[in-house]
């Protein structure tokens, strides 16, 4: 199944890099490698504190109803993201 | 042997890494156990006594860095800077090494002594995980040790580890965040002013500094020197130009190299890829998009169900016990003494206390229900489902976990809510936390549901009510973030457990431990109120009755009515009748007469106080005793629809005592705790008066 998101700027504002994109345009259970985390303070503070770092893998697993939160795996732990934090995390076209 | 001054020591850990069951592994004490992140919200005291010394235990909140942005980071950050422990116990996911090594550099930098203790080993065992734990603890020169805490294993080697470390010699090094890093905090922290036992912290404070978190530099004030924070400011600048990254990635990922080199010194076989297969299959279905929800309202109607249905026959034992006890205790005066003490023994604690033990099998259900949901680490999957739906009404998906453990106490789902690190999301949670239908509240259901719906309607009319609990939680939740608490939505970052095998030990225990505070709370308050209650319903006593005067006049009666008629001239001449008969115009628009009014009176010392106190108002009037007796009585006198307005009123109005008194604790104002008490009392008012009102205008009742 597949959702729409209601969040232009993910693409066209929060990446300079065209190779990137966020986290949220995968499908459930692609992989790809963290180019860029993008934000600011304690929200980008947290995801960096727990793994989300460029050169790292992470993987799609599910998607909720309603388009949110997304169910991502990172060095073999499973973490819930909303869309807003997941926007912030640009992965590359590498897996 | 002479006693040793007593050891001090701390646990900390990322949420959900199973300190809290190394606590009780350690110190025996009865605690709260979850598979979901966040259930110690506080600090815990426990101690044990090891080779003739007094271990003290602080257990600190699960932290996944302390970099301190929710108040449960902020609280174990301030315990570690500022208290002075013999040793910290760094208790790490073995599954999930990686990060939980995260809080480990971190606490080495704060220049504490660790002990790491590489929790959950079977699990990563199992994953096929091989760590040389030898070669770990030569690397970090402090002791490592395995130990699978829920299962008690490894106690043994934690306590030998805690005396190992305290006879460690040689101080610990910081460890290295790369030539550059090192070499600004290590000039940093020769000048930055850290006196006393915060010396030891320099490296962590220095490195704090470098990222700009001015949090610490508040924490710290006058301790800092106020130039080392302009300093800090420029070699960080200088760090991210040379490095062409900003400060706080930078740092972070300097920690996590660190923290890979180790490993790949160590790890001698990784985790299989297929690790979490089984959690994964079990998700496919649980955790589905379209299934999840509904599967979730499945689950839930069954725990109601369970909790209504098998507890029937034990509360019929219950029952039966109490009648004895209460013919035997009137057995012992003689055949129609008119004994105060007796009806204080029979009509006020058999009748009050014992209306609320009767309920004791259902409590413990309940708890066993939602215990398999946390143990099983369902509860998370729970969050994740309703994440959405929570948002949308101005809640978090972080909310959903104390709104759960509400359902078993109001005060353990208020205090849990410092896992939000929003203060607006952590106040709204707090406010609307009462309308979960608690324990406490089921005895008041086990007794109305039954006087008023048919068998068929009794489980879904539970569910029922435990869902006009959540709704109306969802829409005062959207009613406050729209009004006194507007504005943006936190974040949502949420780990997912693998699902485990709740074990039979800590289910058990919980269900002990929760029939015993029940039981503890039946003897002490809800037995006070009794006691109160019954003279307040005894005296003063009437010197001529109306139904003798129309006795007199030749009316005749039964033995029993007559019996019947004084019991009821004395109840309304009585204290509380007086007070009933006092608050019933308030009542009156909800259907209530001054019996139920009365009964109401007391609940706000213990919501299952009102069973007790219409027990005994029940009781008082007439002479037969039992709960079905009780439900009989209450269907003669009440139409459904009262019942239905009663049961909204009882769900929604007044949290109990102790509830005010912990959202005044958590919510550091009284205001937000009288906006609580009168809020919601207001609103059960309207809803209970409009529910009687158009219920009747209806015809119904």
């Amino acid at each position: 199944m597949t959702f729409k998101f209601d969040l232009p700027y993910v693409m066209t504002d929060l990446s300079k890099s065209p190779q990137l994109k966020s986290l949220l345009y995968l499908s459930p259970g692609e992989r790809r490698r963290i180019g860029e985390v993008k934000g600011e303070g304690s929200i980008r503070q947290r995801l960096l504190d727990m793994g989300f770092l460029p050169k790292q893998d992470v993987r799609l697993e599910r998607v909720a109803l309603g388009g949110a939160p997304v169910w991502v795996e990172l060095n073999g732990s499973h973490l819930a993201l909303r869309r807003e934090e997941a926007a912030m995390i640009l992965v590359t076209n590498e897996a | 042997m002479a006693e040793k001054p007593n050891l001090r020591i701390a646990l900390a850990g990322n949420p959900n890494a199973g300190k809290t069951s190394l606590f009780n592994v350690l110190t025996g004490s009865r605690q709260h156990v979850g598979n979901y992140p966040g259930v110690t919200v506080e600090k815990r005291w426990g101690h044990y006594k090891a080779k003739n010394q007094r271990i003290d235990v602080v257990d600190l909140p699960g932290t996944y860095s302390l970099t301190s942005f929710s108040p449960e980071e902020r609280v174990a950050r301030d315990e570690l800077l500022h208290t002075q422990h013999d040793v910290v116990v760094v208790v790490a996911d073995s599954t999930a090494l990686k990060r939980s090594l995260m809080l480990l550099v971190q606490i080495m930098q704060l220049g504490a002594t660790p002990v790491l203790c590489l929790n959950m080993s079977d699990e990563a065992m199992a994953s096929g995980q091989r760590i040389d734990r030898k070669r770990l603890e030569l690397e970090l020169g402090f002791p490592v040790i395995e130990t699978v805490g829920h299962k008690g294993k490894g106690r043994e080697d934690l306590i030998e580890a805690i005396f190992r470390a305290t006879e460690l010699e040689t101080s610990l090094a910081t460890p290295s965040l790369g030539v550059d890093l090192d070499k600004a905090i290590e000039t940093l922290s020769a000048n930055i002013g850290l006196s006393g036992i915060l010396a030891q912290t320099k490296a962590w404070v220095a490195t704090r500094l470098l990222v700009g978190d001015e949090s610490i530099a508040d924490e710290l004030g006058a301790g800092i020197r106020q130039e080392s924070i302009e300093e800090a400011k420029a070699a960080a600048e200088l760090l991210a130009k040379t490095n062409d990254q900003d400060i706080s990635l930078l740092v972070t990922e300097r920690y996590f190299t660190f923290i890979d080199r180790l490993l790949e010194k160590v790890v001698k076989s990784p985790r299989r890829s297929d690790a979490r297969a089984r959690s994964e299959a079990i998700d496919r279905v649980l955790a589905n998009p379209d299934l999840g929800l509904p599967v979730f309202g499945v689950i839930m109607f069954s725990i109601f169900w369970i909790t209504f249905n098998l507890g029937e026959t034990p509360m019929g034992w219950i029952e039966d016990g109490q009648g004895l006890l209460s013919d035997w205790v009137t057995s012992l005066w003689p055949e129609g003494s008119d004994s105060a003490l007796r009806s204080l023994l029979v009509d006020g604690v058999i009748a009050g206390v014992g209306g609320v033990v009767v309920f004791l099998p259902n409590i413990v259900l309940l708890f066993l229900g939602l215990a398999l949901l946390e143990d099983s680490g369902y509860m998370a999957r729970a969050a994740y489902l309703m994440d959405r739906v929570m948002h949308r009404f101005g809640l978090h998906g972080k909310s959903f976990v104390p709104m759960m453990t509400g359902f078993g106490c109001s005060i353990p789902g208020i205090m849990a809510t410092r896992t939000l690190e929003n203060e607006r999301d952590r106040l709204t949670t707090m406010l609307v936390l009462p309308l979960m239908s608690c324990g406490a509240r089921l005895p008041i259901w086990m007794l109305l549901i039954p006087a008023f719906f048919a068998p068929p309607w009794r489980a879904p009319a539970l569910w029922g009510i435990y869902c006009i609990g959540i709704l109306l939680a969802f829409v005062l939740a959207l009613a406050l973030r729209k009004t006194v608490l507007a504005g943006e939505a936190a974040p949502f970052v949420m780990e997912l457990p693998p699902y485990r095998i709740p074990t039979v030990r800590a289910l058990v225990k919980k269900m002990t431990e929760r029939a015993w505070i029940y039981l503890r709370k039946a003897g002490t308050i809800i037995l006070a109120v009794s006691i109160v209650l019954w003279v307040m319903s005894t005296y003063p006593k009437k010197d001529s009755y109306e139904v003798d005067a129309q006795i007199a006049q030749g009316v005749e009666f039964t033995a029993k009515e007559i019996e019947q008629a004084r019991g009821g001239e004395d109840l309304r001449y009585s204290v509380a009748g007086r007070l009933g008969k006092a608050v019933e115009p308030l009542v009156e628009p909800m259907g209530f007469d001054w019996k139920l009014g009365t009964s109401m009176i007391g609940a706000f010392a213990a919501k299952e106080v009102f069973v007790a106190n219409l027990g005994i108002v029940y009781s008082m009037g007439e002479t037969t005793k039992d709960s079905d007796d009780l439900r009989n009585k209450l269907s003669r006198d009440y139409s459904p629809l009262v019942g239905f307005s009663l049961m909204l009123f009882l769900l929604i109005s007044a949290p109990c005592m102790a509830t005010f008194a912990i959202t005044r604790r958590e919510s550091g104002s009284w205001r937000w705790a009288f906006l609580q008490l009168g809020g919601l009392t207001l609103v059960a008012f309207l809803i209970s008066t409009a529910v009687y009102q158009i219920g009747r205008l209806l015809g119904a009742g």
